[in-house]
Parts: structure tokens; C-alpha cells; sequence
């Protein structure tokens, strides 16, 4: 009998058990930790966004820490709780893919203490058809194609091999061969000159598996190491360190913004003070509302009061003020939540000022897991909740959200900022809930997006030779312009964008483009496009100089 | 058959030539500027009020039509007439019509019917000139007050203002108030509900988007009721941006019988300068 927890070159593995289980995982986990940046590398679009190779990294990571935690028998029990972390760490969609592979893998394995050749084949086969079935519309050259390749040379060498590590040599090899061919399958592989990204990251599972049979070097990390790895800025769902949402308006004459959020700064986090000299909204978590409201009151008569313990998600409306027009009974429960998924301060005090609930961050730099999703709904007092992703690599892992919570999610599928502020401005709370989430649909539909970033690699798109760091202009998500100046894509792009049916643009100002350069760009598309309204606001949004709306 | 008089108050924004060709009484609330108070209307025209307020450092306040004010102008008219017809502003945005149904039961002489037209501006005026013509015509009170319900279901108002403040400070924003304290230039188009608020009816940015709006809502409105309506375009010290939205409608919809109506010192006090809308009514 071969002591499969302690395998060697020389020796056949026929079974895997739960402990090898748990070194494979961890196998894989850290060689896609260390291929991550070559992944990265195969986005087809030279765009700063939610990178294929760290999507697939953090929610393996995230599924990883899963397994750590428990001392299992059954490898049906490893699988699960592996499946289970996937899902809630998933990010992008190449993560959500990687989760339902996973799912179907341990729903294949169901109820098994060991997994031999055949059985393995069989698991693979599952993962393969989760996979597709989770997808509405599935693509050919993707990693879908390459989980089912690898699937099929497994069940045809289960058929001749008892060698656990003779199969998955084979299998890795077909996933591999396929892989390769992901660029005829796909044109935008082709143009781009890359092979597909997601099915890369399954090829390196695959080998980070081997390589745990094979008792390569990688296996002796322990899998602490693993959970000591510091991925970038991951949303942990953490203790809320500011356990009371304040909420009021300050109505009097000269009111000092500035001043009072200078002050306020310091008492709490998710700051907003906006409006005007005389109505004033102030928004904050803190953990005395008191002050706030003691410092708050010296500048005019408050009104709207609003205090909710966010730890214990319920809501009480103190009418500490006389102020007869609001004594209107105010639910314990919001009738439904906003969720939207923003980075940058500015788009977040935004987005919070046309009333959503909670932000997650994420977008364009990082893209949020289904935990961080999860994390948002669960906050809001509501059992209805509508998740605004504000970017399509995010919209599916919002789907998964349905699948881990008890509260009723509606997915607006917004790729935008933009998209997401337009549904957000249909918002009548009047209405019934239907009619809003149609009217936000609608409201979605009627705006168009322009996205002004720089390339992160060389790369030909649409006839443009395109330089790493140029400046990129993109439309509705597709670049059409390229040059060297910010202002000049910009106007180039806007060219593109307006026709004669809008009437508004919109700029967000990202964090590299100050209050003083925005200015001159607006005056440049007033100049430019003088039947329109322009407005410019500070959304600090990383990476993307400029976001812009057209409408 | 007896007589019967309309009586309307300053609210309606009836030209003068107006009121004495349809023959209407017209009740003036009052606008003060700090301790100085001007009869609406009379004492101040609405181009003197726009400019006063434009160099003024407070806001002016408006005050209602007093119960005696009503007790007397009734008490003169009932020697001619045996009823009179009183419609008024909106009685969520104003106490005038709480004064004239107060000031009616001290009224023996003549048949007082207050009226609460659920709007204001415009909108009223149109009722007051539907009941005026039907007086004229000979029609009865149970007629007359057919029609001006029947008005009441079907007008509608659609304003922006260049900003809430005005509203707010009046006490007149209603359910508008959810839209204070957005981040976004939000240029709200709102509407008298049928009840007599304000209402918010979308959110808008832009003011170019709020003409093109409001253009779209003229049309809803024709294509459901027909182009047989009293209409016009409403606006605040910003006759040419009202001019602008009169062309831009008849280019769409070809040559329509819009009046352009500017609102009065009281209507002006809780809207601010710069608001601009479009009002409608059946005939």
C-alpha cells in the first residue's frame, strides 16, 4: 500500500485522500501566485483594469483559506469547503468561472473519502458542464473550452491509467495544447497576439496540482505561507471601526462646508458634507453622534435627523428636534438598499449623495469579491437590495451574491460609472419597487460612457499601434482613440460620442487630474461643443484620468 | 336666473387687461420686502419685483389674503351679484382659500362658493378664465363647477427652478425635499400633484436636457388630450429662454396657441428668478 500523504517521484499514486487534497490546493495556490503577473499580461485590451491573473489568484486565495481550517477525512469535505470559499472570494469574471469549476468538481466528488482516476475524470467532467451552465452566452476559446479539453483527455486516460499523476500529466497536456489554440478560436486572442487568459490560470491549477503529486520544492512552503501572502488592499470583512451612521441637514445662513468638514474629518470615516450655503447635508459614520451633532447644531437648525447603529442594522429616528413637517413614522426596514461598486472618493460621495446605501470599492484598479458584495448587502437594513457593479467584470460576481444571502438581489448590469449615477438619478422612492428597478434599467440605457486612461502594454487595436502609456480614449468600453494628451483624446473622443440628440456631458475627474487642469478642459468642450451643458466633478478615481458621460 | 361673479387671487398671475376683459375679481396676497409689504400686482409690478430682488440682500416673504380683506371684497360684490365663484392657489401652498371659506360664512347676502383649484399660476388662471367664460355664457354654478373639477383631474404643470433654495426657504418644496443635498447639479422638473403639492416628477442635470424635457412633456400631454388646450409657458425674470422653449416647441409639434406667462411677485418669491415651465389644461 503506497502512504499516499507522503508522495515520491517513483512512486504510483492511486488515490487521493483529504490531506494530499489540501497540498494540492495550496500547490496551486501558490504557482498562480507566482505566474499571477504573467496572466496579468495576457489582457487583450492594453486597459488598466481588474487583471485575469489577480482575479484568479485572490479567489483561489481566497478558497485556499477555506481548506486551511479544517481537518477533514472525506476529500468530499475539502472539496466543498473549497467550492464554498471560491464562491464568496470570487472576483471578475474569470474568478466566478474558476468558482463554478470548483463547484461542479466537488459536487462530482460528492461523497467520496478518495478520488482515483476515474472518479477524478468523472469530477472534472461536472466542473466542466457547472462551468458552462452558469454562463448565459458561452464563448469558444476561453477557459470554458479549456476545462472541457482537459476533461475529455482525462476521462479517455482514466480509462487506461490507475496513476493519479500519469493522469493529470496527460490532462495538463491537452489543457495546454488547447490552450494554445484558444487564438483561432477567438478573434480578439488573434489580434491581440495572446492566448486566453482564464484558461492559463486553469492550465497553472492543473500544474500547481501535479506539482504537489510530483513533491516538488513548491510543496514545502506550509500553507500558512499561504495566508501570510498579503494580497494587495484585499477588502477583509472587517469590524466596523465606526459603528454609527449619522445623517442630518443643517439649515441657516453662510454655512461654512469646508469648515465643518475639516472638522467632522477626523470624528469618523464615509464623510459628506454637501449642498449648499443655507441647506447643508452631512453624512458620516462615527462613534459619537453626539458631538457631531453638538458641533453641527452652532451652524444652523438641524433637521432630518437620522442616527443608525449599523452593527445592529436597524434604524431609529431620534425627533430630538421640534420639527412638525418630518413626524412621520420612519420603518425599522428601508424598503430596499443600494449597493454600488465605486472607486475613488469623489464618485463615492456621489453616488452616496443620490442615495446609495454602501459602496464597496472596486472597479477599474481592483475588482471586489462576492464576500465584499455579500459584505454591502448584509449591512443595509433592507431585505431588498439592488448592486449597482459599475463595470462588466464585476456584474457576474454580483450575480453570486443571490447564491450566499437570504435577501432578495436585483444585478442592475451597469458597466459604468456613468451608467450606474444615470440609474441611480431614476430613483423615485414613491414608486413601487418594480417600477423603480425599470425605470433605473431604462435610465441605464439612455447615457453613453467615455473612459480617457493609458495603455499598459503595447498592442494594435482597431488599426492603432498603440504604446504603453499612451493616452487612450474609450467608448462604450472600446478604444478608439490614442494619442499623448489627455485634452486632445479627450475632444477627439467626445468627437465620436456627441450627436445631435445630447444635450449634457459630464466629466469625473480622476485623482492625477487636478481642480485646475479640469477647468481648462472643460472650457476646451464647452469651446468644442457649444449646444451642450458641461459639468466637471472631482471623482479621484485611480488610473482613469477622466470619465466622461454623454447624454 | 341670478348673477354670477368669479373672483381669483393674485396667484392666478391674470394680466390686468386680462382680468377686466373676462370681468374677474382679483384678491392680492401681499410680498414683503423686509418690514415693507407691496399689494401684488397693484403695488408692484412683476418686473419691479424681479429687480428688487436682485439687489435685495434678504429674501422677500409673501403674505396670504386676509379673512377681512375677503369679508369685504365679497360684501361689494354681493350687491350686484348672487353668488360668487372664488378659486384660489392650491390650498397646501398657501392659507388663501382657508381665508375665503372662512370669509364666506360671514356672508349672507350673496351665495359664496370657494373654490381650491389644487394649483397655482397659470394653471389657476385658466380655470378662473374657463369659469369666467361660462358665467358670461350663462351657464349654472353646478355647471361651471362641473367644468373646473373636470380641469382639476387634467391640468398638469411642469417648472424647474435654476435652484431648490427658494422653495425650501417658502416652506413650499413638499415632496421635492428628498432632492436637497445631492452632489450632482440636479435640476429637478416638478409638478403641482393632484393634491396641491409640489411633487418632484424627474431628476434632470442640465439645463439644456430641462427644455428639451419639458418640450417632451408639451407633447405627452397634446398627443393624450388633443391640441384643443389652454396652454402657455411659465417663466421667471427669463423671457427669452421662454421664447426659446415657444420655438422649439412649435418647430416639433408645429404652430401651437402657447402663451408666455411670467410669474407674479408672489409665485416668484418661492420659485426665484430663472424658473421656467409649461402649463396645460383642456378646454
Amino acid at each position: 500500500m503506497v502512504k499516499q500523504t507522503d508522495p515520491s517521484p517513483q512512486k504510483k499514486i492511486e488515490k487521493i485522500d483529504a490531506p494530499l487534497m489540501k497540498k494540492m490546493i495550496v500547490a496551486a495556490t501558490l504557482w498562480l501566485n507566482e505566474n499571477q503577473a504573467e496572466v496579468d499580461a495576457l489582457n487583450v485590451f492594453p486597459v488598466p483594469d481588474g487583471d485575469t491573473g489577480t482575479n484568479m489568484y485572490l479567489t483561489l486565495f481566497d478558497a485556499a483559506k477555506e481548506v486551511e481550517n479544517i481537518e477533514e477525512k472525506e476529500i468530499s469535505k475539502i472539496l466543498d469547503a473549497f467550492a464554498n470559499g471560491s464562491l464568496m472570494g470570487a472576483r471578475g469574471n474569470s474568478g466566478v468561472i474558476l468558482s463554478q469549476v470548483f463547484r461542479g468538481f466537488a459536487n462530482g466528488a460528492r461523497k467520496k473519502k478518495t478520488l482515483d482516476t476515474k472518479e477524478f475524470s468523472f469530477a472534472l467532467r461536472e466542473a466542466s458542464k457547472k462551468a458552462y451552465k452558469a454562463v448565459m452566452r458561452p464563448v469558444e476559446g476561453t477557459i470554458l473550452t479549456v476545462v472541457r479539453e482537459a476533461a475529455n483527455a482525462a476521462q479517455i486516460e482514466a480509462e487506461k491509467t490507475d496513476d493519479m499523476r500519469q493522469l493529470l500529466e496527460v490532462t495538463l497536456f491537452h489543457a495546454e495544447e488547447t490552450l494554445e489554440k484558444t487564438p483561432d478560436m477567438l478573434k480578439v486572442l488573434k489580434d491581440a497576439n495572446v492566448v486566453d487568459a482564464g484558461g492559463r490560470g486553469f492550465c497553472l491549477i492543473l500544474e500547481g496540482y501535479l506539482r504537489a503529486l510530483r513533491g516538488d520544492s513548491i510543496l514545502e512552503k506550509e500553507l500558512k505561507k499561504v495566508t501570510s501572502l498579503d494580497p494587495a488592499k484585499r477588502g477583509e470583512p472587517e469590524k466596523l471601526e465606526f459603528a454609527y451612521c449619522t445623517e442630518f441637514l443643517i439649515k441657516g445662513k453662510d454655512i461654512d462646508l469646508e469648515k465643518i468638514r475639516k472638522y467632522l474629518n477626523p470624528h469618523g470615516d464615509s464623510l459628506l458634507v454637501v449642498g449648499s450655503t443655507e441647506v447643508t447635508k452631512v453624512h458620516i459614520h462615527t462613534n459619537n453622534p453626539g458631538k457631531v451633532l453638538d458641533f453641527a447644531v452652532q451652524y444652523g437648525r438641524l433637521s432630518k435627523i437620522k442616527i443608525d447603529n449599523m452593527e445592529e442594522q436597524t434604524e431609529t429616528k431620534y425627533s430630538s428636534l421640534p420639527e412638525p413637517e418630518n413626524e412621520k413614522e420612519v420603518p425599522l426596514e428601508k424598503d430596499f438598499g443600494v449597493v454600488a461598486v465605486v472607486a475613488g472618493d469623489g464618485l463615492g460621495d456621489i453616488f452616496t449623495s443620490l442615495g446609495a446605501d454602501e459602496l464597496v470599492t472596486g472597479g477599474q484598479s481592483m475588482n471586489p469579491s462576492t464576500q465584499d458584495l455579500v459584505a454591502g448587502c448584509e449591512k443595509i437594513p433592507s431585505e431588498r437590495i439592488i448592486i449597482l457593479p459599475n463595470n462588466k467584470n464585476v456584474i457576474f460576481a454580483a450575480e453570486q451574491v443571490k447564491e450566499v444571502t437570504k435577501k432578495e438581489i436585483v444585478v442592475l448590469p451597469t458597466t459604468s460609472i456613468p451608467e450606474g449615477i444615470a440609474a441611480m438619478m431614476r430613483i423615485n422612492p414613491e414608486e413601487d419597487f418594480e417600477s423603480i428597478i425599470k425605470e433605473m434599467k431604462e435610465g441605464l440605457e439612455e447615457i453613453k460612457t467615455g473612459e480617457v486612461t493609458f495603455a499598459v502594454r503595447d498592442s494594435k487595436v482597431g488599426g492603432m499601434d498603440i504604446k504603453e502609456g499612451d493616452v487612450i480614449g474609450l467608448f462604450n468600453g472600446e478604444i478608439i482613440v490614442a494619442n499623448n494628451d489627455v485634452s486632445r483624446v479627450s475632444l477627439d473622443l467626445l468627437k465620436e460620442m456627441v450627436d445631435e440628440d445630447d444635450f449634457l456631458i459630464t466629466i469625473y475627474r480622476g485623482e492625477k487630474i487636478g481642480e485646475e487642469e479640469g477647468e481648462k478642459i472643460k472650457e476646451m468642450v464647452t469651446e468644442e461643443f457649444p449646444e451642450c451643458d458641461v459639468e466637471i466633478y472631482p471623482g479621484n478615481q485611480p488610473l482613469y484620468y477622466l470619465i466622461i458621460s454623454v447624454e | 336666473m341670478g348673477k354670477i361673479a368669479i373672483v381669483t387671487d393674485s396667484t392666478a398671475d391674470l394680466t390686468k387687461q386680462m382680468a377686466e376683459e373676462y370681468d374677474i375679481t382679483v384678491a392680492p396676497l401681499s410680498v414683503n420686502f423686509g418690514d415693507k409689504s407691496f399689494l401684488d400686482g397693484i403695488e408692484i409690478s412683476p418686473e419691479e419685483f424681479y429687480k428688487k430682488l436682485r439687489s435685495s440682500d434678504r429674501l422677500p416673504t409673501t403674505s396670504q389674503v386676509s379673512v377681512g380683506n375677503f369679508v369685504e371684497l365679497y360684501k361689494k360684490l354681493a350687491e350686484k351679484v348672487d353668488t360668487i365663484i372664488s378659486i384660489h392657489i392650491s390650498d397646501k401652498l398657501s392659507g388663501t382659500y382657508q381665508a375665503a371659506v372662512l370669509a364666506a360664512k360671514e356672508i349672507s347676502e350673496a351665495e359664496i362658493v370657494p373654490v381650491n383649484s389644487k394649483t397655482v399660476t397659470t394653471s389657476l388662471s385658466f380655470q378662473v378664465r374657463m369659469a369666467a367664460e361660462e358665467a358670461r355664457k350663462g351657464s349654472s354654478k353646478e355647471e361651471i363647477l362641473k367644468r373646473l373639477e373636470k380641469a382639476q383631474e387634467q391640468q398638469k404643470i411642469f417648472f424647474s427652478v435654476k435652484t431648490l433654495e427658494f422653495l425650501e426657504k417658502g416652506g413650499r418644496i413638499g415632496k421635492a425635499q428628498a432632492l436637497l443635498g445631492t452632489l450632482l447639479n440636479i435640476k429637478p422638473i416638478l409638478t403641482v400633484d393632484r393634491e396641491g403639492y409640489v411633487a418632484p416628477l424627474e431628476k434632470i442635470r442640465g439645463h439644456k436636457k430641462v427644455l428639451q424635457k419639458l418640450a417632451a412633456f408639451y407633447g405627452e400631454f397634446i398627443d393624450e388630450h388633443g391640441p384643443n388646450c389652454f396652454q402657455a409657458i411659465l417663466h421667471a425674470a427669463a423671457e427669452e429662454e421662454a421664447k426659446g422653449l415657444k420655438a422649439a416647441i412649435e418647430e416639433k409639434f408645429g404652430p401651437q396657441n402657447i402663451e408666455i406667462s411670467q410669474l407674479g411677485p408672489v409665485v416668484g418669491t418661492h420659485t426665484g428668478p430663472g424658473a421656467i415651465g409649461v402649463v396645460l389644461t383642456p378646454r
